[in-house]
């Protein structure tokens, strides 16, 4: 039945149809959108959700949410700091173990995968459900966030440090070149491995994906512990960024993370999306933003006409599902 | 439970697959297939380990080689491979179940139910395979409530009533009457 294939094409490239029309306006509305220096700008700013909704894509496709990940930035993204300026101190000998850029790098995403790790292992061991599990998590490393940085910003963290969020390769920004290689190698995860084709049975039909020998709770926790990696990375920008590690850093970024994912047109029930879809999802969400602003829309507006594009990328997915 | 002499401990289905034992469940579209997922990737998914290159990235084409296989030697008629297996009929969906595990090549299949809401034709293939399974060398045990599918399928009759086996006939001494009644009252 070529018209079904014909279709799915349609459908899989319906965010990017949405993302250039939206351009195409703005281009009309306002000489200052459709200029190389406003996209990249639009890009750097997206880089971060990228990131963070690319991870929440994989969760989301096993049929699973996880509203952590701006409290696990916020986290990673302190302790990187704090390691990075203060390491860490050994009080009996009045020394301290410094680190480096790379080290602190390394450190904050295993922070991150590791506290993933751990909403995983709630989700399966106990049965918890992912939204509560997750909600849990979100308060917990929101605590531990105020608890390192005693609620005060952790700031200049050095030219070396600082390069990651403002510097740029190539004429491209830096975060830009991070959140396309987050990007590729989700893609290649779900695209080209055991792992993704496993993700996708079990949003598809956990009890058939068991029955299959898959052994679903392995599964699930290393799909969140690379949800609260890729949220670490999200936060080393962040701080890089900034230059200063905040403790209220991340604040609701979990939720325009699902909207990239529900715009990108992967179903909340699981088993369908992909991670291109999201990353156009990520991408019109920077666009609208971005165009509302040079528009002098108010930013009150911006929130209303941002809950209707989510609102409407669900009912479009309705629809579909009923054909 | 015990397999080729083996005694093994199965308490999970990755168990029980590890041991050589595997299950067409009863209920093909809650238990038995992604629904949204094409044939292909419905029929590989017991075997992706061996479709693994450098044990990471999948081999494309030897993934395409084994679906075509199977659709070709059970006759599972679908426009492509990668066809939802949602947009199948009931016979040729429990073909991609049973497909996926002949790909796993198991020393004992249970099937429970194999022609529920299956049309006549579809029937007929899968007795065959069936027969011609258990001709190979594999264990087949099928649970069925239809006994006319027993007589024609089995060597042997254990005949359940209430949770318990009410009778071991072997299929020389089995009628539909000697079945029913076996089935209907203990003792």
């Amino acid at each position: 039945m070529p018209t079904i294939n014909y279709k799915q094409r349609i459908k899989s490239l319906q965010s990017l149809i949405a993302l250039v029309l939206l351009c195409i306006i703005l281009s009309i509305l306002t000489d200052k959108f459709f200029t190389a220096d406003n996209g990249l700008n639009v890009l750097r700013q997206t880089a971060v959700n990228i990131c963070i909704a690319t991870g929440m894509t994989l969760v989301v496709l096993t049929a699973g949410i996880d509203l952590s990940v701006g409290s696990i930035l916020a986290l990673c993204g302190a302790v990187a700091a704090g390691l990075l300026k203060n390491g860490i101190p050994i009080a009996a000998t009045d020394t301290y173990i410094g680190f480096t850029v790379l080290g602190v790098i390394v450190a904050a995403i295993i922070i991150g995968g590791l506290l993933g790790w751990f909403n995983g292992f709630v989700i399966t061991k106990f049965n918890v459900p992912p939204f509560v599990a997750t909600l849990a998590m979100l308060t917990i490393a929101r605590g531990f966030t105020m608890l390192y940085t005693k609620g005060q910003p952790i700031s200049n963290l050095g030219a070396k440090f600082t390069f990651i969020g403002s510097g740029s390769l190539l004429g491209i920004p830096v975060p830009v070149w991070i959140a396309l290689v987050v990007v590729l190698f989700a893609v290649f995860i779900t695209r080209q491995t055991r792992l993704g084709r496993y993700i996708y049975a079990i949003g598809g039909n956990e009890t058939a994906a068991k029955f299959s020998g898959i052994k679903i709770s392995n599964i699930k926790m290393i799909v969140y512990a690379l949800a609260g990696a890729m949220a670490a990375i999200g936060g080393i920008i962040v701080t890089s960024r900034l230059d200063s590690a905040q403790p209220n850093a991340g604040n609701s970024y979990e939720l325009d993370a699902i909207a990239a994912v529900v715009i990108g047109g992967t179903s909340l029930s699981g088993g369908r999306g992909t991670i291109w879809g999201t990353v156009m999802g990520a991408i019109i969400i920077g666009v609208l933003n971005n165009g509302l602003v040079l528009l002098n829309v108010s930013p009150f507006w911006q929130q209303v006409v941002k809950g209707g594009v989510i609102l409407l990328a669900v009912v479009i997915d309705k629809i579909d599902k009923k054909d | 439970m015990i397999v080729e002499g083996q005694s093994k401990r199965i308490n999970s289905p990755a168990r029980a697959i590890a041991s050589g034992v595997m299950l067409v469940p009863e209920d093909r579209k809650l238990q038995g297939l992604c629904l949204g997922l094409g044939v292909k990737k419905n029929i590989s998914v017991t075997v992706l380990k061996q479709l693994e290159e450098n044990g990471l990235f999948l081999n494309a084409r030897k993934e395409s080689a084994l679906a075509k296989d199977y659709i070709n030697q059970l006759n599972i008629k679908t426009a492509s491979q990668n066809t939802l297996s949602k947009n199948l009929s009931g016979g040729n969906q429990q073909k991609i179940v049973i497909a996926k595990w002949l790909a796993k090549n198991p020393k004992v299949l249970l099937l429970d139910e194999p022609t529920r809401g299956i049309d006549v034709g579809a029937k007929s293939e899968i007795y065959k395979l069936i027969k011609d399974l258990a001709a190979s060398g594999v264990g087949v045990v099928v649970v069925s409530s239809e006994i006319p599918e027993i007589l024609a399928l089995a060597n042997r009759v254990l005949v359940m009533c209430e949770g318990e086996i009410t009778a071991d006939i072997s299929i020389a001494d089995a009628t539909e009457a000697s079945l029913l009644t076996k089935a209907i009252h203990k003792n």
